[in-house]
C-alpha cells in the first residue's frame, strides 16, 4: 500500500509540475513577446474612458474643464496601470520578468479578467461583460458531460467485441478492424463530424445542422424537464453517434492486442484446459490483465483525443468547450482563449490523475509492489 | 586514401536504404504506403513549380477570384444529371473587324457562346484593359463602348454601353495616346438591366390580355406597369435569367366574390331594416336598393374584363348616390342608416380604387427558362472622329489591350468553387507541398532533437541524464492542443501588423515550433532505453577497452541500431503536424496559407457542410496523406519489432 501512495504522489506532483510549467512557460511568452503589455494598455485605456464618459454623465450640465479632464485622465490612468501592474506605486515601469508573475498569480487563482463580447457571452446566455471564470464553468460541464458519455458507449462497445475479435485473430473481422483503425487513425475526426452533418443533417434531415438551438433547451431546463431533456439528447445523438465511431476502432485495436498477447500465457491455456465457459475466460482471465495496459496507452491517446473533442465540438456548434474556443479564437477575445488554456490544462492534468487512480485499483499488481 | 574511405562509407549507407527500402517494398501496407508517397511527392513538386508567386497573398482576395462562378460544382457532374451552363472565358487582344461609316470607326470583337444545358449562367462580365484614347491635334478623341448580345431566339439586345469620362489633356506633354483602365483594374462594362428588361418585353410582348384587362386605356396602363415593374425587379435582382432566358408570364385573375358579397350584405342589412314601413317612396327606394344587391350579385359572379367590371361597379357606384340623395332629401331612413348607406358607396369607391391601381384583381407571375443555344456577344469600340480620320486611323491596329468575356457557369473546373469562386482543384494543388512541408520539418526537427537528446541522456547519464528525462516526463504531461492554441492565438495578434507573407509564416513557424516542442519527449525516452541496453553489449565494451573514442562508438555502435527506429518515429510524426494545422485552422486560426485546413476552415465559418465538392476532397486529401504514412509506419514497425510480424 504505502508504494502506491508513493506512486499516486509522485505522479501527482509530476503533473503540478507540467500544469504550472506550462502556464509559466505562456506567461513568459506573453510578456516576452510583449503582447500581454499591448493588452494591458488597452484594458486600462477603455476602463479609463469609461469612468470619465460615467463621470461626466453623473455631472450632467456641469462640463469639465480641459485642464480638469486632463488631470482626471492621468489621475485614472494611473490608478489603472497600478491596478493591472504595469507601474508600481511611484510610477516606476514595472519590468516583463516581474510582471510575468503577476499573470501565473491570477491564472493560477482562476482571475481571468471579462469578455465584452457578445457572441462569446451568448453561449452562457449572458450580457457582457461576464467574467471568463463564470462563462467557463457554465460551459465546462456540457463538454465533459457529453465526452463522457460517449466514452463510456466507446468503451462499453469495445469491451464487448474486442476479445471476440482476438479470438477470431486473422479472419476476416480481424483485418476489417485493422483496417477501420487505420483509417479513423487517418480521418480526423472533425472532418468525419462534418461528413456526418451534411450527411444525416442537409441530406436526410435527420438532426439539426446546428446544435446552437440546444442552448434553448439548457437554459429553459425546469420548465419542462422532460420534453426538454428528450430535446437535448436528440441534439446530442449525433456528435455521440461521431465520437462513438470514430473511437471505436482504437479501442478495438488496443483490447485487440493486449487480449492476443494474455491469450498466449499459460493461465489462459490452463482455464481452458480446465473448460471454463469462453466467457468466464474473458472477464476474469483475460480482460483482468489486459485492461491495465489498454488503459494507460489510452491515457496516453487522451490528449489527442481531448484535442479532437474540443474542435469536433466546435464544428457541431455544441454550446460546450469547443464552440467557446472558436467564437473566442475568431472574435479576438484573448481573456477568453488565456482562460480557456488554464482551464483545459487543468482538466486534462486532473482527469489524468483520476485515471491513473483507476490504474492502481484495476491492476493488482502495482497495489501489491 | 580518405576520400575512398568516404566513398565506401556512402556506398554501404546508400545499400542499407536500399534494403530498408525493399524491405519495407515486401509488405503490402509497405508497398501501398511507397506508392502514394512517390505520388505525394511528384504532385508537391508540379505543385511549388507551377504556384504563382504571389499566390499566398492573393487566394484569400475576393478580387483575385471574381472571374469564377461561386459555389460551383465540379464540371464533371454535368455529364450525370440535367447539364450545366458550361463556364466561357475568353480574352482577344485585337479585333475581330473594323469599318467605317460615315465619320466614325467601328472596332468589333466578337465572341461566341454556346448554352447547352437547361440551367442559368450565373454571370456575364466583360472587362477592357488599357482602352485607348487617341489625342488628334491636342484633342482626345473619347471612344464608346457597346456591348450587344445576339440570343439563339434572334433577338438583339444591347446589354452595356460605357464613354470615359474626365479624361484631360495635357498640351504640353505632348503624349499621341492615353490608355483607360490598367490591368489590376480594368473597364467593367456594368449591365444595363432596364434597357434589357424593355428589349425582353418588347420582342415578347409581354402584357397582360386584352380579354383580362378590357379597353379601359387607365387599366391597360396598369397592366403594363405591372409588367414592367415585374422583368425589371427580375433583371436587377437575377439578371442572368433574363439575359439567358425566356419568359414566361402568368396570369391569374383573382375572384371577386367574396370581396361583393361584403357589399351586399351590408346593403341587406338596409333592405332589412325599412321593411317595416309602408309609404310609396319608401316602397320604391326598397325596390331600387333590392334591384342593386341583386345587380352586385350577378357582377360577382360575372366573369368579365377589369375595365367591364369596373364599369359597372362604378354604374352601382351612381344608383347607389342616387338612391341615398333621395332617401337624404326626403328623409327616409333614420340619421344612422343614412351614414350606413353613406359608408357603403364610400367603400365601393375605395374598392374601386383598389381595382384600378393596384393587382387586386389580378396576380403576375413571371418565370423565365434557360434559352438554349448560341449566343454572340459582340464589344463594339467606336471612336467618333470627325475629320481628323486620318490622324486616328493609323494610330489604332487595336483600340483595347484587352477586351475578357467571361460567362459564369453553373459549374467550374475539376472540383468546382467556393463561396468566393475560388477554385477549388488549385487551392487544394497548392496545399500539397504546404501539408508535406509543414508535416516535414515538424516530424524531422521533432525526431533529430528526440534521438540526439536521447543518445546523450542515454549515453552520458548523470545530471544531463536526469534534466533531460524530467524535462521529457514533464513535456508529456502538457496536453499540446491548448497550447498551441494559445500560442497560435498570441502569434496572431503579436505578428497582426506584419506583412500578409512575413505574417503567415511567423504563425506557421509558431505553430511547428509548439509541435516540435511538446514532441521530442516520447521518442527521447525510448532512445534513452534503447542507448542504455547497446551500451550495456560486450562489443561496446571491448570497443571502449580498445580505447575507441566516444564519437566512435556513438556513430559506429549506437546509431546505426537507433536509426530504423528513428525513422519509423519520424515516419509516423509526419501525420500528426498535418492533421493539426488542418484542426487548428478549422478552430479558428488564421495563418494565411492556402493549406487544406484553412480551405475546410471557411466552409466551417460560413456553416456550408451541405456544399460536398468543398468539405470532401480536402478531407480525403488529408487522411491519403496521413494514411500513405501510417502504412509505411506499420511497415517499418514490423521490420523494427520482428515480433510484430506475426502477429
Amino acid at each position: 500500500m504505502p508504494s502506491a501512495a508513493r506512486a499516486v504522489i509522485r505522479r501527482g506532483l509530476m503533473l503540478l509540475i507540467a500544469y504550472l510549467a506550462t502556464i509559466v512557460l505562456v506567461a513568459a511568452v506573453m510578456e516576452g513577446t510583449g503582447y500581454a503589455q499591448k493588452l494591458y494598455e488597452a484594458i486600462v485605456r477603455e476602463s479609463v474612458s469609461a469612468e470619465i464618459q460615467a463621470i461626466a454623465r453623473a455631472r450632467a450640465g456641469q462640463t469639465l474643464s480641459p485642464t480638469e479632464l486632463e488631470e482626471l485622465r492621468s489621475k485614472l490612468t494611473f490608478y489603472y496601470s497600478v491596478m493591472y501592474g504595469l507601474i508600481d506605486e511611484q510610477g516606476n515601469p514595472i519590468p516583463p520578468y516581474l510582471r510575468m508573475w503577476n499573470l501565473v498569480k491570477n491564472s493560477l487563482i482562476l482571475n481571468f479578467g471579462y469578455t465584452t463580447k457578445d457572441s462569446v457571452a451568448q453561449l452562457a446566455n449572458r450580457l457582457p461583460p461576464v467574467p471568463v471564470i463564470e462563462l467557463i464553468a457554465s460551459v465546462l460541464p456540457r463538454t465533459i458531460i457529453m465526452i463522457t458519455i460517449a466514452d463510456l458507449i466507446t468503451v462499453a462497445i469495445a469491451l464487448k467485441l474486442g476479445p471476440r475479435v482476438a479470438y477470431r485473430h486473422g479472419s476476416l473481422i480481424d483485418k476489417a478492424v485493422i483496417f477501420y483503425f487505420a483509417l479513423f487513425n487517418a480521418i480526423p475526426l472533425w472532418w468525419f463530424a462534418m461528413l456526418l452533418i451534411a450527411l444525416f443533417a442537409f441530406q436526410l434531415r435527420i438532426f439539426p445542422p446546428s446544435l446552437r438551438g440546444v442552448l434553448v433547451c439548457i437554459n429553459n431546463f425546469w420548465n419542462n424537464p422532460v420534453n426538454n431533456f428528450l430535446n437535448i439528447v436528440y441534439y446530442a445523438t449525433l456528435p455521440i453517434l461521431t465520437i462513438v465511431i470514430a473511437g471505436l476502432g482504437g479501442w478495438l485495436y488496443g483490447i485487440r492486442a493486449m487480449v492476443l498477447r494474455v491469450i498466449r500465457e499459460d493461465f489462459v491455456t490452463v482455464a481452458k484446459a480446465k473448460g471454463l465457459p469462453e466467457k468466464e475466460i474473458t472477464s476474469k482471465y483475460v480482460l483482468r490483465v489486459a485492461l491495465p495496459p489498454v488503459i494507460t496507452s489510452v491515457i496516453l491517446t487522451l490528449a489527442g483525443s481531448l484535442g479532437g473533442f474540443i474542435i469536433t465540438e466546435s464544428i457541431f456548434d455544441w454550446p460546450g468547450m469547443g464552440t467557446l474556443y472558436y467564437l473566442a479564437i475568431t472574435s479576438g477575445d484573448t481573456n477568453t482563449v488565456m482562460g480557456l488554456f488554464v482551464i483545459t490544462v487543468g482538466v486534462y492534468v486532473l482527469a489524468r490523475f483520476i485515471l491513473e487512480l483507476i490504474y492502481i485499483v484495476l491492476d493488482p499488481r502495482i497495489r501489491v509492489r | 586514401m580518405a576520400s575512398k574511405s568516404l566513398g565506401t562509407k556512402s556506398l554501404r549507407v546508400a545499400r542499407g536504404v536500399l534494403n530498408a527500402i525493399k524491405e519495407v517494398w515486401s509488405y503490402g501496407t509497405g508497398k501501398a504506403g511507397i506508392i502514394l508517397l512517390v505520388l505525394l511527392l511528384l504532385i508537391s513538386a508540379y505543385a511549388s513549380v507551377t504556384m504563382p508567386p504571389d499566390f499566398i497573398s492573393l487566394w484569400e482576395s475576393a478580387s483575385y477570384w471574381d472571374e469564377n462562378p461561386q459555389l460551383a460544382p465540379p464540371a464533371w457532374i454535368c455529364s450525370f444529371g440535367a447539364g450545366c451552363a458550361n463556364h466561357f472565358i475568353k480574352v482577344k487582344t485585337n479585333p475581330d473587324f473594323s469599318y467605317s461609316v460615315m465619320s466614325k470607326i467601328y472596332y468589333n470583337y466578337t465572341f461566341v457562346y454556346d448554352l447547352t444545358g437547361d440551367v442559368f449562367p450565373q454571370d456575364l462580365i466583360i472587362k477592357i484593359v488599357n482602352l485607348s484614347i487617341p489625342i488628334v491635334s491636342q484633342k482626345a478623341i473619347i471612344p464608346s463602348v457597346m456591348v450587344t448580345v445576339t440570343r439563339p431566339d434572334g433577338l438583339t439586345v444591347t446589354v452595356s454601353s460605357y464613354a470615359p469620362a474626365g479624361i484631360r489633356v495635357n498640351s504640353t506633354s505632348g503624349e499621341r495616346i492615353i490608355f483607360v483602365g490598367s490591368k489590376d483594374a480594368p473597364i467593367r462594362m456594368s449591365i444595363d438591366s432596364r434597357a434589357l428588361a424593355n428589349s425582353i418585353i418588347n420582342y415578347y410582348n409581354l402584357s397582360i390580355p386584352i380579354n383580362i384587362t378590357g379597353n379601359n386605356e387607365a387599366i391597360q396602363m396598369l397592366g403594363r406597369t405591372i409588367v414592367i415593374n415585374r422583368v425589371q425587379d427580375l433583371a436587377q435582382r437575377h439578371v442572368q435569367d433574363l439575359l439567358f432566358g425566356y419568359p414566361k408570364l402568368t396570369i391569374i385573375v383573382n375572384n371577386q366574390t367574396k370581396n361583393i358579397e361584403k357589399f351586399t350584405i351590408m346593403i341587406d342589412s338596409i333592405i332589412n331594416f325599412v321593411s317595416s314601413e309602408n309609404t310609396e317612396e319608401i316602397a320604391y327606394m326598397k325596390n331600387e336598393l333590392k334591384d342593386i344587391r341583386n345587380e352586385l350579385y350577378l357582377i360577382g359572379k360575372s366573369n368579365v374584363s377589369l375595365s367591364d367590371f369596373v364599369q359597372n361597379l362604378r354604374n352601382v357606384q351612381k344608383r347607389l348616390e342616387n338612391v341615398w340623395k333621395l332617401a337624404f332629401v326626403d328623409l327616409l331612413l333614420p340619421p344612422e342608416k343614412l351614414n350606413e348607406l353613406y359608408d357603403i358607396i364610400k367603400y365601393l369607391s375605395v374598392y374601386i380604387d383598389q381595382l384600378t391601381y393596384t393587382t387586386a384583381f389580378f396576380d403576375v407571375y413571371l418565370t423565365t427558362f434557360p434559352l438554349k443555344g448560341r449566343y454572340t456577344i459582340t464589344v463594339a469600340i467606336i471612336y467618333d472622329v470627325e475629320g481628323s480620320m486620318e490622324g486616328a486611323t493609323g494610330l489604332l491596329s487595336s483600340p483595347a489591350g484587352e477586351v475578357r468575356v467571361i460567362v459564369k457557369g453553373s459549374a467550374y473546373g475539376i472540383l468546382g468553387t467556393d463561396d468566393l469562386g475560388r477554385d477549388l482543384a488549385k487551392l487544394l494543388l497548392y496545399g500539397f507541398p504546404i501539408a508535406l512541408g509543414i508535416g516535414a520539418f515538424a516530424a524531422v526537427v521533432t525526431t533529430v532533437i528526440g534521438v540526439l537528446l536521447g543518445i546523450i541522456s542515454g549515453y552520458y547519464g548523470g545530471w544531463v541524464d536526469e534534466i533531460v528525462q524530467r524535462t521529457a516526463d514533464i513535456i508529456g504531461n502538457i496536453p499540446w492542443l491548448p497550447l498551441l492554441i494559445i500560442m497560435a492565438q498570441i502569434a496572431q495578434q503579436v505578428f497582426a501588423l506584419y506583412p500578409p507573407a512575413t505574417k503567415a509564416l511567423m504563425i506557421m513557424l509558431t505553430i511547428l515550433g509548439v509541435m516540435i516542442l511538446t514532441g521530442w519527449g516520447g521518442l527521447a525516452i525510448t532512445i534513452r532505453a534503447m542507448v542504455l541496453s547497446i551500451k550495456e553489449e560486450p562489443y561496446v565494451e571491448a570497443a571502449i577497452a580498445l580505447g575507441a573514442t566516444h564519437r566512435r562508438i556513438v556513430m559506429k555502435h549506437i546509431a546505426p541500431q537507433v536509426a530504423i527506429y528513428a525513422v519509423a518515429s519520424l515516419v509516423s510524426g509526419v501525420p500528426g503536424a498535418v492533421l493539426t494545422e488542418a484542426g487548428l485552422s478549422v478552430l479558428g486560426i488564421r495563418h494565411g496559407w492556402p493549406t487544406w485546413g484553412a480551405v475546410l476552415s471557411r466552409a466551417r465559418d460560413l456553416g456550408r457542410y451541405d456544399i460536398w465538392w468543398w468539405i470532401l476532397p480536402p478531407g480525403i486529401l488529408l487522411a491519403i496523406t496521413s494514411l500513405t504514412f501510417i502504412m509505411l509506419g506499420f511497415a517499418i514497425e514490423k521490420i523494427v519489432e520482428p515480433r510484430l510480424r506475426t502477429l
